[in-house]
């Protein structure tokens, strides 16, 4: 009667098994993990809309200035060339901006003239001949190109288009823009 | 024996413990309190630490916001730079569109986290009045050469329709367009003056004469009599050139629509340097807080390398042969470097890595492209 007594409090007591706790565990990994994951991912959404929107503007740029030039006489900037596929000279230049410390740099290609510009966050510019930007491994680095091409679509009309991307953002797949315009 | 189990394990009082009515002991009470404050503490700090990250990626995201917004806000003033040259025959050979007052790029300009005004450009965006079309010099005589220094200046109204009438401009009407307090500019290409307007103009036989006050080009006092300064900077020329510089019949005489400028107000709250508009004379609108550095870069036509200083017009250095690069300028490239507020997240340690700051830093830029300075090319 005791014996049964205390086997009976005994089933009543006892604690979790060694299967039901590491089953719990294991959805409790799951669910962290998930959160953890959610959130990564969240932060590289983050860094990607920005590096897309920064990608926007820096495109829209460049547009803008393939187009107000006059068709009269066309600059050697307005000349047929240039490719989306590779850098070619003259065709394209790249845009350091840093995340942390303000440093901006561009290397700018007009006429196929590099020089590069960098503005500090101490106020100083710097303007030297080539593409010399600043070594920076917090900076993110857009690379810009675009293509100028005569007589297309129709005869006497240039389309030009220019790519922004963006190869690295925190966390995410690159950024890429692309955008076109046809003018005379 | 089923009586002995009922009277053995009777409804708990006193000293029975594990009943089916019995409350907690003291120390499993505390035990699971404690436990409770161990996980509530953590949760909380976890919670506080998210909405420190929070309020920190909300700062972010609204200097993101104030830098792009302000920049669009410039490239669409920069892009209509120097409209109205081109509105009649009487072109301008070489409009002005932008002028720049630098604060001086060479050095750095910080003083810790403090930014003086030596960190930041000014922006002078010109455009014509679209009103009144472009004239021409004159000096009364239909003959000689334009003495800008004295006072009244002769201008010859445009052979264009007024739009007003459906007839040429009038002399009276043409006059009529010239009051106290407008500037007016004279350009050829070679060399610029600018004047204000000091009296209503008049009929002169063919021209119209205007009173005016002339400014300076080199900011000093000069045998002109009253001068005033020359907040745009546009005026190359001295006083010895100045009857020489513009003759009959030849360069613009154009009324200036009241310019829009870009500064960064740190007189107000050096704590925190205002990036503001403001269109002529009238009252500052802030455009973004926080500002740390306003930079301006220009490309200048047939010139190798971007400027990043604008010294007093006349120092400087020819490209193109010409005394003036104002004309020359054809893209802008705008840098703004904004901060968040200062502290404002005081759960955060955070300081950034360039001034130990507690607040982050944000650079963008943008390349602006006049569209109207580039129509000669």
């Amino acid at each position: 009667m005791e014996k049964s007594l205390l086997l009976r409090k005994a089933s009543r007591e006892r604690g979790f098994t060694l299967i039901e706790t590491l089953v719990s565990l294991a959805v409790l990994t799951i669910g962290l993990m998930s959160v953890a994951a959610l959130m990564s991912q969240m932060v590289g959404t983050s860094s990607r809309s920005r590096g897309m929107s920064t990608a926007a503007l820096l495109a829209s740029e460049k547009l803008e200035d393939l187009t107000h030039y006059s068709n009269s006489v066309p600059p050697a900037n307005l000349a047929a060339g240039g490719s989306l596929a590779a850098d070619t000279a003259g065709y394209f230049d790249t845009v350091q901006i840093s995340a942390s410390n303000g440093i901006s740099a561009r290397t700018t290609s007009e006429a196929g003239v590099a020089q590069t510009i960098v503005h500090r966050a101490n106020g100083t510019v710097t303007v030297a001949a080539g593409n010399v930007a600043p070594a920076d491994p917090d900076a993110q680095v857009y690379d810009r190109r675009w293509s100028i091409q005569a007589d297309t679509p129709v005869a006497n009309m240039r389309t030009i288009t220019v790519l922004v991307t963006l190869p690295q953002p925190v966390n995410a797949p690159a950024v890429s823009f692309q955008v076109s315009t046809v003018r005379p | 024996m089923k009586i002995t189990l009922v009277t053995v394990v009777p409804v708990p009082q006193g000293s029975a413990r594990r009943g089916g009515n019995a409350g907690f002991t003291l120390v499993e009470l505390v035990i699971a309190m404690t436990v409770f404050l161990v996980i509530g503490g953590t949760a909380m700090t976890l919670f506080r630490r998210h909405v420190s990250q929070f309020n920190d990626q909300q700062g972010q995201v609204g200097l993101n916001t104030s830098l792009r917004n302000a920049l669009t806000q410039m490239e669409v003033d920069v892009a209509n730079a120097g409209t109205g040259y081109f509105t009649t025959v009487d072109k301008a050979s070489f409009p002005i569109g932008v002028t720049i007052a630098s604060g001086g790029s060479a050095v750095a300009c910080n003083a810790g986290q403090t930014y003086p005004a030596a960190c930041f450009d000014q922006l002078n965006i010109i455009s014509t009045d679209s009103s009144t079309p472009p004239g021409r010099p004159d000096d009364g005589t239909q003959v000689g050469c334009t003495n800008t220094k004295a006072t009244p200046a002769f201008v010859i109204p445009p052979a264009v329709i007024n739009p007003a009438t459906g007839a040429n401009w009038t002399v009276a009407g043409y006059a009529a367009k010239f009051n106290v307090g407008d500037q007016i500019l004279w350009a050829n290409g070679l060399s610029y003056n600018t004047a204000y307007v000091t009296g209503p103009a008049t009929v002169a036989g063919p021209d119209i004469s205007i009173p005016h006050r002339l400014t300076s080009a080199d900011f000093t006092a000069n045998s002109g009599g009253a001068l005033g300064t020359d907040p745009l900077g546009i005026s190359t020329v001295n006083d010895a050139s100045l009857v020489t510089s513009f003759c009959y019949n030849t360069g613009t005489v154009v009324k200036l629509a009241p310019p829009v400028i870009y500064g960064v107000d740190t007189a107000t709250n050096p704590a925190n340097p205002v990036l503001f508009r403001r269109v002529g004379a009238g009252a500052q609108t802030p455009i973004a807080d926080q500002i740390i550095g306003f930079r301006l870069v220009t490309t200048l036509a047939n010139c190798p390398l971007a400027m990043t200083d604008w010294p007093a017009p006349p120092a400087v250095p020819a490209c193109n042969g010409n005394p003036t690069n104002f004309n020359q300028i054809r893209t802008v490239q705008i840098s703004l470097i904004g901060r968040t507020t200062p502290g404002a997240n005081s759960a955060d340690s955070f300081h950034n890595t360039f001034d130990l700051g507690p607040y982050r830093i944000e650079a963008v830029s943008v390349t602006a492209s006049p569209r109207n300075l580039s129509m000669n090319d």
